[in-house]
């Protein structure tokens, strides 16, 4: 009885972690993440954000993607408002700091990569959060 | 977890995942780096999902305003 309530979520938190560490892989290149996304996912080979601008691109799509994964966990009631307005919040502080590695990048290009690092630290623990949320 | 919210933040993030893999496929094939239109692109569509979660948040507290 135990068991065959327990498998789905198992399977379903499994698969969202496998989805969440292909998106890290893809967005800020962390090398521990790409194995742990080619063992879950078995979607096969990953293709790595190289250039700043690059790397700078796949940062607006993980903030996309919190962003809208937030808003599905808001209507289906897993997230309350005032965290829903935190997302909100930090996505900001990302999203402006990618804005400002954009600029950087084409004058000083090492404060664009300690920008865009900084950023992606608060992204990866914002994604974390979203899929502890998610998971509950 | 609930197997349709799991599945909908599943297909969401692997779009997404698609998204990304597909502009640095087109860049990596034509030889160059992602253009500043591309960027744009993608910030726009930040834009829209910024809106969209704004939407759910106000919802969201009103859904909690009538429950208290």
């Amino acid at each position: 009885m135990t068991k065959e309530v327990q498998m789905p979520i198992v399977r379903h938190t499994w698969s969202i972690l496998a989805a969440v560490c292909v998106a890290a892989t893809l967005t800020v290149g962390i090398p521990q993440f790409a194995g742990c996304a080619a063992g879950t996912s078995g979607m096969g080979s990953v293709l790595l954000p190289q250039t700043l601008n690059e790397r700078i691109a796949a940062g607006y799509v993980l903030v996309t993607t919190l962003r809208e994964t937030a808003t599905t966990l808001l209507n289906a009631g897993k997230l309350t408002a005032d965290d829903g307005a935190n997302v909100l919040q930090i996505t900001d502080v990302a999203r402006d700091g990618l804005n400002v590695a954009r600029m950087l990048s084409a004058t000083d290009l090492t404060s664009a990569e300690a920008k865009l690092a900084a950023t992606n630290t608060v992204l990866v623990a914002l994604q974390q959060y979203l899929t502890q949320r998610g998971a509950q | 977890m609930n197997a349709a919210l799991a599945v909908e933040l599943l297909i969401a993030i692997i779009n997404q995942a698609a998204t990304i893999s597909a502009l640095l496929s087109k860049a990596q094939a034509e030889n160059r780096d992602v253009t500043q239109a591309e960027l744009d692109s993608l910030a726009l569509a930040d834009d829209l999902s910024r809106a969209t979660l704004i939407v759910a948040i106000s919802a969201r507290r009103a859904q909690e305003s009538k429950q208290a």
